[in-house]
């Protein structure tokens, strides 16, 4: 029995993107491709997400321009692969507030969104602090924060303090503190609905960008494998590998079962195609009575 | 006021959103930045900057305020902060004489530190009320953010984004190697 389908859902790509952004320490080891992906997960009568992209008019030219992002396509043409449309969605999981995943909540115009409160509460203070300290403020867009008041105006937007259990039936919300981001979430879907699943996902954000952040190289402390932090990280590398580790427990340490959207090497471990517009879909799982779309 | 009427003046006020392209103003051409040197460009970049972060501070208190319909959102000291911190930049564009060729930035940039404060002043009185709305203080913190991004000058680092950071910057990279 499983109550939910989730699918990696890319909308557009870095094609060189530094390994060392992804692998902490993996400095002079060349480019990796980036996905830039959005999860969606259907089931139960629901249909959620995590995060939503960005919005190419805003951004399009800059990151085309100067980032070599490409081939952008919009929700509506990246939800109709899975044959559905962005108004289908009902909620969506913010796993942190960079632009690349908050970036585009206008195109769902019937969504609950959800943020952990502390992505915004330590955002206001990083914003106060002086240009040195700039650091600490990157890749938030104030226009994103801006709209987010407007959700809360609307009551679409609900700020998470911590871990909330079964958001939606059997689908629960967690949080690492000063890690990728300041409250950074993860989605944990039990898909067998017991509270102790052995049918569980973990769908990472940005906690986990590729397979060896989950399973290293340990050859250098003698064990066959070892977590290794993303290298691109406001907290700390201590609080990055915690994560994982609570990731991994929350997936029985089944390594595949914890989801990175920026991997473009899912299409290895789950059955995927390509799209007419050339972007992935990859299928991670398939409730009951849910068709491929892969296939 | 009629049901009939006030449907009116609700719809008229939703056909164009505050951020609907519809009703943006185009971007400011951006100066020859030949023209404009080093010492300029740094004199504009400060209140930018500052803009840009009391903007963003704004509308995160905005968010919490909003969402959590706690009041006492509005004693927090990160309020006290963005209005010492809005008292300096109005002092600095008091002072600043504006770069040649850069004229409509400094103005644009005048108009968003008037719109941060009044923001922040509506976010103080929405809090009065049985119930927080922060409506008032959203319309004046997009129009202040419109009036930044309008200065935006990418060549010179004017940007409301830092991407430096960022999952994408990578091609800067890719193009040094």
């Amino acid at each position: 029995m499983a109550d939910y389908s989730i699918w990696v859902l890319e909308y557009s790509y870095v094609t060189k993107y530094h390994k060392s952004g992804v692998l902490y320490g993996a400095h002079n080891q060349g480019y990796v491709k980036l996905p830039y992906c959005y999860a969606l997960i259907k089931g139960k009568n629901h249909v959620a997400m995590v995060d939503v992209g960005y919005n190419d008019k805003e951004y399009g030219k800059v990151l085309g321009d100067r980032f070599g992002v490409e081939n952008w396509h919009t929700p509506k043409e990246v939800l109709a692969g899975v044959g559905l449309a962005p108004s289908d969605v009902d909620t969506v999981f913010i796993s942190h507030a960079h632009f690349d995943h908050f970036g585009n909540v206008e195109d769902f115009p019937k969504a609950t969104f959800y943020i952990q409160e502390r992505e915004i509460t330590k955002w206001v203070w990083a914003m106060s602090l002086p240009d040195r300290l700039r650091w600490m403020m990157v890749a938030i867009d104030p226009g994103d924060i801006i709209r987010g008041v407007d959700l809360a105006r609307q009551k679409r937007l609900v700020c998470v303090d911590g871990t909330l259990e079964n958001v939606l039936p059997n689908i629960d919300l967690h949080v690492a503190y000063d890690s990728h981001t300041y409250g950074s979430m993860w989605v944990h879907v039990r898909n067998d609905g017991k509270s102790q699943s052995s049918d569980a996902w973990a769908l990472a954000g940005d906690l986990v960008y590729v397979f060896e952040n989950v399973e290293g190289p340990g050859a250098v402390v003698d064990v066959d494998q070892m977590y290794v932090p993303v290298g691109l990280a406001v907290g700390s590398q201590e609080n990055l590998v915690m994560a994982t580790e609570a990731m991994m427990k929350s997936v029985g340490y089944e390594a595949r079962r914890v989801i990175p959207v920026h991997e473009e090497r899912l299409k290895d471990r789950f059955p995927s195609r390509i799209t007419s517009d050339g972007l992935r879909i990859s299928e991670i799982c398939l409730g009951d009575g849910e068709k491929s779309r892969v296939r | 006021m009629p049901s009939s009427g006030r449907d009116m003046l609700d719809r008229a006020a939703l056909v164009h959103r505050w951020d609907c392209p519809a009703v943006a103003e185009p971007a400011l051409p951006e100066p020859d930045v030949a023209e404009v040197d080093a010492a300029a460009a740094a004199a504009l970049r400060r209140p930018y900057d500052a803009l840009r972060r009391l903007i963003g501070q704004a509308a995160g208190l905005l968010v919490l305020a909003q969402a959590s319909q706690r009041r006492e959102i509005a004693d927090l000291a990160a309020v006290a902060v963005a209005r010492e911190q809005w008292r300096e930049v109005t002092g600095t564009l008091a002072d600043l004489s504006a770069p040649r060729g850069c004229e409509r930035q400094v103005e644009h940039l005048i108009g968003a530190a008037r719109l941060v404060g009044a923001c922040l002043d509506a976010l103080e009185a929405s809090v009065d009320h049985e119930t927080v709305d922060v409506s008032l203080a959203l319309d004046r913190v997009a129009a202040a953010y419109r009036l930044v991004q309008l200065c935006s000058i990418d060549k010179l680092g004017l940007s409301m984004v830092d991407f430096r950071q960022s999952c994408c910057n990578c091609a800067p990279m890719t193009a040094r190697a």
